[in-house]
């Protein structure tokens, strides 16, 4: 009955006609022809006229437009079922607050290949003068995007973000999906880790630009860094090698004081009403100094409330502190890396393509980089991220030469040279 | 031109002699640019000097400067040897600088200018490669009192010449901002000239998407007298010599003078939408003398901009020659500070400044007229810290009084003007071809 086509549009909306009226015109003007991909609307339990206005809409559309109406209240169900409606070779999901610029959909197709993966750009677009939580989160948004642009970035799960995302229809079945028991946040990231442990290859194609429409503000943030420990728990439980990462959220660079962490567990495991009060006192802090425009109070203040309500949302998924370290215990550790580590001196091998040569055919665990005897750094085998090549050692290098000074001449050459390779 | 007499309380006791400022005298410094790569022989030829700036040069950046005495007209290699040392980590992460591979921007270069022909002439002649290079070069004529600028600019057919009849520096920028074809609008002032790749410097550095506003390295073009070594002591425009990243993690908004000046700096227009115009009650052609385009970079910082200052993009900047002229720019320079933190108090509501303004007039301007007067070990001269006490006292009213000479309530007009950012022209011409359409 169906014939295949190259590429199916995913589209999960929740009550957001007027952001999915904009994608859907956007996707009108794409330089790809229409003809050639559909797009699947999947309104997950929508109370406004999503369902009439799509229907509308099918008549004047250009593209074969689906709509799916069902009521899972589960993000990952409703991609689920737009895949199982699909029939291109290829699926892009498209969140709904993202608008496509012209090229996307060709820019997707361009890139994408068997066992790739492709990220898109989604550059965020704020509709009103920022606070200064949307400033921060524009600044991360664009970071993130402009470091997986940079040759030689190391992906990981946390680069896999559902709103831009294009990938084999194949490939999505093979790893089964979106996880039906993550839902509401990180749903994203845990497919992630399947794919990248699958040997998938990642792709960042700033030419995919989508704008991005973001309406978040600090309030909205830290309910969902609530959501985030859960599904970080919930991942620990799918993926125990990644049970540590419940603390590498926030890793020490932008911590307020020493030991935090370790105050603000204990407060949300023992002291519950105290930890409600402060929470309270802290958001109502928060708001008055940046209303008086007063950085520093600001700054301390969102910190801990991030600390605050990330490990409060830990806490409500355990019944006592006992029961949060027995999940931690639980994790493998790693205990072979030393026996098992291959060293390679740069300074008697530093041609380019030998160093590639010795990154794609070793099998050891760890691989230590030194020159002339002085050890630079070493790459671990890390779960749920890209494996080793020697790109991301060159990237390495160039980074750090930034920051420290080499006086040996022969390594100098070395790191000039490593700019062409960029 | 005169170059009075100081006495010890900095009055005009009297004018001893016309001096031609054009020639350097025994006091004069000179200003030796050396390539540190290229570096093998004395220096030679600076006769009427005692005394040098060496700047050093390497690829395409300044990587540190030096003073060094001159013997017989000839700084010894040993003596620059000597002074090298101190470059060595700039000169480093200029080499480790990486590329950048992306197409770059288009630009426009903007020069606003006032009855000033003589220094006018000098920076277009610089501006001519670059205008050969396709940039657009602009002109911004600011209430001239008569033709020559015109008539000067009509001798470079290259160059587009606008007559802004508003008086007022930061009229004269917006109107380079709002008739500027370039995706970048580049600054420079009529008293400065450039180096042929300064634009490209600038240009680099909108690789980043958060970055709104890049400013250079300005340095001086002649120490000839008295004002102008002070002026460079005390106000110059040195930054520093290695690339710095600005926003609102790495710095305090409100000293937004650390992270560069008016006298070169590239602005995307693109952020102008968010960030506003420059405000027309600030900077010179006003009551509040200065102070425009440290007011601009506080806002673009707090907007969750970024700034980036990049000591490749070098600009040559011509000091006031007089004393007069020193001390009314540094008065001027006090008036602006506070002028400007007035306007952040009132339009931004930083309320901060309450306790922090007070502060800073203790802690630099208070404490610098006290040191004046008691003539404590490296102090300014009195005069001058007089002229920028007075300055800053006054700061405050001159905001209102340039508010209330423009005859507004909201101080700019950042609000009258839409300007287009990419997402919200491109949905709309999608609309406007739906309508065709249908």
């Amino acid at each position: 009955v169906t014939q295949p086509l190259t590429l199916s549009v995913v589209i999960p909306t929740h009550n957001r006609v007027e952001l999915l009226s904009q994608s859907l015109t956007a996707l009108r003007h794409q330089s790809w022809p229409a003809d050639d991909f559909e797009v699947i609307v999947v309104a997950d339990a929508c109370e406004d006229e999503t369902a009439s206005f799509v229907q509308e809409y099918r008549a004047e559309a250009p593209f074969e437009l689906k709509l799916i109406e069902h009521n899972a209240r589960n993000p990952s169900a409703t991609r689920n079922k737009g895949v199982s409606e699909a029939r291109g070779n290829y699926i892009l999901f498209l969140d709904d607050d993202v608008t496509p610029s012209p090229e996307l959909v060709k820019a997707h197709l361009d890139a994408g290949g068997p066992n790739t993966v492709v990220l898109g750009y989604s550059k965020p677009v704020f509709h009103h003068k920022c606070d200064w939580w949307q400033q921060g989160a524009r600044l991360w948004w664009e970071d993130a995007f402009r470091q997986m642009g940079q040759a030689g970035h190391r992906f990981t799960y946390r680069d896999f973000f559902s709103g831009n995302v294009s990938m084999p229809a194949e490939l999505f079945h093979t790893v089964g999906g979106f996880d039906l028991s993550i839902s509401g946040r990180l749903e994203d990231y845990e497919l992630g880790i399947r794919l990248l442990e699958a040997g998938v290859k990642f792709k960042f194609k700033p030419e995919a630009l989508g704008f991005h429409h973001e309406h978040t503000n600090l309030d909205i943030w830290l309910r969902r860094l609530r959501m985030e420990a859960r599904a970080n728990i919930q991942i620990g439980y799918q993926h125990p090698a990644l049970r540590h990462n419940l603390f590498s959220d926030f890793q020490a660079e932008n911590i307020p004081f020493e030991g935090i962490t370790a105050r603000v567990q204990n407060l949300s495991f023992h002291h519950k009403k105290l930890y409600v009060w402060l929470y309270k006192g802290l958001l109502n802090l928060t708001h008055l100094s940046e209303k008086l425009r007063w950085r520093g109070p600001y700054w301390y203040t969102t910190r801990v409330l991030r600390e605050m309500a990330y490990w409060g949302g830990v806490a409500e998924c355990f019944d006592s502190e006992a029961a949060f370290l027995g999940y931690l215990q639980e994790s493998p550790i790693q205990t072979d890396f030393e026996e098992k580590r291959l060293m390679v001196d740069l300074a008697s091998t530093s041609s380019k393509e030998a160093l590639e040569k010795i990154f794609r055919e070793t099998d050891e665990r760890e691989i230590t980089v030194a020159f002339d005897g002085l050890e630079l750094m070493s790459f671990y085998p890390e779960f749920g991220t890209e494996n080793i090549e020697a790109r991301h050692l060159f990237r390495e290098l160039r980074e750090r030469a930034q920051r420290e000074f080499f006086p040996s001449p022969a390594f100098q050459h070395f790191l000039i040279s490593l700019e062409e390779y960029q | 031109m005169i170059e009075a007499i100081q006495t010890r309380k900095g009055k005009h006791l009297m004018k001893i002699a016309d001096i031609d400022l054009d020639k350097p005298g025994p006091q004069s410094i000179a200003i030796v640019t050396i390539d540190i790569e290229n570096l093998r022989h004395h220096i030679t030829g600076l006769e009427p000097y005692s005394k040098a700036l060496l700047i050093f040069r390497y690829r395409q950046a300044i990587v540190g400067q030096a003073y060094c005495p001159v013997y017989h007209g000839t700084i010894s290699i040993q003596d620059i040897n000597a002074r090298i040392g101190n470059v060595s980590w700039p000169a480093w992460c200029e080499l480790m600088r990486s590329k950048v591979n992306r197409p770059l921007p288009t630009a426009t270069i903007a020069v606003c200018t006032r009855d000033r022909t003589d220094d006018l002439a000098k920076c277009l002649e610089s501006l001519i490669p670059l205008a050969e290079q396709g940039h657009e070069v602009l002109i911004v004529d600011n209430c001239p009192s008569d033709r020559s600028t015109f008539e000067l600019v009509g001798c470079y057919p290259q160059v587009r010449y606008i007559n802004e009849p508003k008086p007022g520096l930061n009229n004269a920028r917006n109107r380079a901002l709002r008739e500027a074809d370039g995706e970048v609008v580049v600054f420079t002032d009529d008293d400065a000239f450039v180096e042929p790749g300064w634009v490209s410097a600038l240009l680099e550095n909108f690789e980043d998407p958060m970055v709104a506003i890049v400013t250079g390295i300005t340095l001086p073009a002649e120490l000839n007298t008295k004002a102008q070594r002070w002026f460079e002591e005390t106000n110059g425009f040195g930054r520093g010599f290695v690339r710095e990243v600005f926003d609102t993690n790495t710095i305090w908004p409100l000293a937004s003078g650390k992270v560069g000046a008016g006298v070169n700096m590239a602005i995307r227009r693109s952020a102008v939408e968010e960030i506003g115009l420059f405000d027309a009650a600030l900077d010179g052609g006003t009551a509040t003398k200065s102070g425009g385009d440290q007011e601009y970079f506080y806002r673009a910082l707090s907007r969750g901009f970024r700034i980036v200052y990049d000591p490749r993009a070098i600009v040559w900047h011509k000091h006031r020659r007089d004393w007069e002229s020193l001390r009314n720019t540094i008065y001027g320079y006090g008036v602006g500070v506070f002028a400007w933190w007035t306007s952040a108090l009132i339009n931004e509501g930083e309320t901060t400044l309450y306790w922090r303004a007070p502060k800073w007039f203790l802690q630099y301007h208070v404490r610098n007229l006290i040191r004046a007067l008691f003539r404590r070990p490296q102090h300014h001269p009195l005069d001058l810290a007089w002229a920028e006490f007075r300055g800053a006292l006054i700061g405050p009213v001159s905001y209102f009084k340039a508010r209330k000479a423009l005859g507004v309530t909201h101080p700019n007009e950042r609000d009258q003007l839409q300007f287009d950012r990419g997402v919200h022209k491109k949905l709309l011409d999608f609309d406007d071809s739906l309508e065709v359409s249908t």
